[in-house]
């Protein structure tokens, strides 16, 4: 590998550090975190990389990535708009799977419409962590996650429930737990299971039904083969779902045109809804109980209701709602969907609207009052917490 | 008639007022309420476009959007305010006020004397928060706190009863300063149809 | 099993410069190659499971316990005595795995 390959993407690198290393950040842990890319490009810097053999140029290649990826979603961070009732109450949620105080969340607002991700790539990979402390002695006490959300959807709390999802990609990754469901699910087929067990497999997973499949998925793992990717998408569901329920149903129903066939990423939309609806109904089949008994053994926490239910009818009455459990916050979204998909007419009366609403009319309502009341609660608690 | 401390904590405690959040109890005067500086602001940008368009004659060429660019700051964030700035905000508290009762809103005299002018009404029964055109006519910037304190409310009732939702609204529970939909009064298109009319333009 | 371009298959390819770092003698290389060979080796011994072992490089052991099973079976407890052989080895042991076509 050339030397001058290495100088080519560090120059690269120089020339993106030249625009961003005079950014500040109100954050001092993001402060610090830009502090530590500036050692390690003066680090860099100081090499002669044409004594550098393969191996030391592919070291410094996984560096210069880092950085370059730190700085993109850095740079994303700096921008004035930053929805952040949204991330408070995904970080709730995150902090229920990953209570350490080690993830710092940067958004970023995209053009795409339904792009909405959490972007791991810095998270979970200790082993370049490691190699910049090795190199360069740099530890860095947090990691950067980036949510990605459609700019024109900022500020829609019906569409953003998706994001709940995209946590749960999070949150696998996290804890390995497709990985373990993957393995668990062929052992268990190819031991031999009882019919109504089998049946519930194949039901989910459909490609199952045939031998050549499962043999072949058994010798041949890969994150992006379809029952590695079927799998993280049902966990993903069943894991939004504890906190908001069948929200995520609605929206996913419509944008996938309730796709009956499944995909090589994803399973069948008419599967997703039936997984999740089997387990808000309590009607746990096989495959519904190996997620939750395997989920169970990795992280030591059950699949269960994470939001609180409060009776309001606030929004109805065009106020925000009063919320004083940070678990009523994710029934925010539920609320909002419940008054979404109510009878529009028996809603204006209620709020004393005379004139004809249209949809436009209730879209505003609903998101600007699910905004409010997650704004003023964390104002409440910050001002309550700052006289104390 | 201005209510007075006792009559706004009345119509709190009966919620035919909403203030939300209210942070503290003495932000109620014996004659005003104080309100706060809230997250999301509204700045006028030099764009490519020569005027703010306040009229339908130019065929949508120069919209009003795109004079204007959002911004947020967080709770107790800072927020600098140039000289002869003028900027779109809105108040941290959402309120709804009861049918029968107005608000006059004015700046709190320590900000006034900081060279910060406002001036606004909130009709009976608005929802929302309240929005608020702040000009800096100081020569010197101003770094504004998010949460402060900065106005003040008082409120009248009237005799008669309006339902601020009798018509159809262009702002419909606010919650953060919007662009001006002027252009979309339905006088503008008269207005223009005049216009077109006393100039002979046929398309 | 290779894996095609993916953060998995970017993992063990840092994993493997670790290891030819540990092969020339480089102790704090050693040290973190030194993890991941005991833990392979504690999970095809029985010691650890699928819901214990290291999270961020579960799918490292995996793969090597897969590749090699009675190697790993076979390796002491102790790291301290792992060495340039043992790295070498198991370098061979990844470089040697086929390509995984995708369903």
């Amino acid at each position: 590998m050339l030397p001058k390959l290495l100088e080519l993407h560090f120059s690269q690198l120089q020339s993106e550090w030249n625009v961003s290393k005079y950014n500040s950040y109100s954050d001092a842990r993001k402060q610090e975190y830009h502090k530590n890319l500036g050692i390690i490009i003066t680090y860099l810097e100081s090499e002669d990389f044409s004594k550098l053999d393969d191996t030391q140029i592919q070291q410094r290649f996984y560096i210069i990535f880092f950085v370059f990826k730190s700085l993109e979603f850095l740079n994303h961070s700096t921008t004035a708009t930053i929805p952040f009732e949204l991330v408070y109450v995904l970080e709730l949620a995150m902090r229920d799977w990953a209570p350490e105080d080690e993830y710092l969340i940067v958004t970023s607002l995209i053009n795409g419409m339904n792009e909405f991700s959490f972007d791991n790539s810095l998270t979970f990979f200790d082993l370049v962590y490691t190699d910049i402390d090795l190199l360069c002695g740099v530890k860095f006490k947090h990691r950067l996650v980036q949510i990605n959300l459609p700019q024109s959807t900022s500020r829609d709390y019906l569409a953003n429930v998706v994001l709940y999802h995209e946590l749960g990609h999070f949150v696998e990754k996290k804890h390995a737990i497709t990985r373990v469901i993957y393995i668990e699910l062929l052992k268990a087929l190819k031991a031999g299971l009882p019919d109504a067990d089998k049946n519930d497999l194949i039901k989910y997973f459909p490609y199952l039904g045939e031998a050549a499949n499962v043999d072949f998925l058994e010798k041949s793992y890969h994150p992006h083969n379809i029952f590695a990717m079927h799998i993280s998408e049902y966990f993903c569901d069943l894991f939004a779902s504890q906190y908001i329920g069948d929200c995520s149903n609605y929206y996913l129903e419509y944008i996938t045109l309730n796709q009956p066939d499944y995909s090589s990423t994803h399973p069948s939309t008419t599967n997703r809804v039936v997984f999740i609806n089997d387990h808000l109904g309590n009607r746990d089949g096989y495959v519904l109980k190996e997620f939750k008994r395997i989920i169970k053994s990795i992280t030591k926490l059950d699949i269960e209701k994470r939001s609180k239910d409060f009776t309001s009818n606030n929004f109805e009455n065009l106020i925000p709602a009063e919320v004083t459990d940070p678990q009523q916050l994710h029934s925010l979204f539920t609320y909002g969907w419940k008054v979404w998909l109510s009878n529009w007419e028996t809603f204006a009366k209620m709020a004393g609207i005379e004139f004809k609403m249209n949809s436009f009319n209730v879209y505003e309502i609903v998101n600007n009052l699910i905004e409010k009341s997650i704004g003023n609660y964390i104002t409440t608690k910050e001002w309550n917490s700052a006289k104390a | 008639m201005t209510l007075s401390k006792e009559q706004i904590l009345r119509l709190i405690k009966d919620r035919e007022l909403c203030i939300s959040p209210l942070l503290e109890e003495s932000q109620i005067g014996d004659l005003t309420i104080d309100f706060r500086l809230g997250t999301d602001f509204l700045v006028t940008i030099h764009g490519s476009n020569p005027f703010i368009d306040a009229s339908l004659n130019n065929d949508d060429k120069f919209p009003i959007k795109s004079s204007f660019q959002e911004t947020r700051r967080k709770f107790g964030e800072t927020f600098l305010f140039h000289p002869n700035q003028t900027v779109l905000a809105s108040s941290l508290e959402y309120i709804k006020l009861p049918k029968n009762v107005y608000a006059e809103l004015s700046m709190r005299s320590s900000y006034l004397r900081l060279g910060l002018t406002v001036s606004a009404i909130v009709q009976p029964g608005y929802c929302g928060c309240i929005s608020i055109e702040l000009t800096n006519v100081n020569k010197v910037p101003l770094n504004l706190t998010v949460g402060a304190a900065m106005l003040q409310a008082r409120l009248f009732s009237v005799t008669k009863d309006s339902n601020y939702f009798f018509k159809k609204r262009k702002y419909m529970c606010q919650v953060r300063p919007v662009i001006s939909a002027v252009a979309v009064d339905g006088d503008f298109r008269n207005l223009h149809k005049i216009w077109k009319k006393n100039n002979h333009i046929t398309s | 099993m290779l894996y095609s371009h993916n953060q998995e298959n970017e993992k063990l390819k840092l994993f493997t410069i670790f290891l030819s770092q540990a092969v020339k003698g480089d102790v704090k290389y050693a040290s973190v190659v030194n993890n991941v060979i005991l833990e392979t080796h504690q999970f095809v011994a029985g010691q650890k499971s699928l819901y214990n072992i290291n999270r961020d490089v579960i799918n490292i052991i995996i793969l090597l316990s897969t590749l090699d099973k009675q190697y790993f079976e076979e390796l002491v407890d102790n790291p301290q005595d792992y060495g340039k052989q043992t790295y070498s080895k198991v370098l061979e042991i990844i470089n040697n795995q086929p390509q995984v076509p995708i369903l």
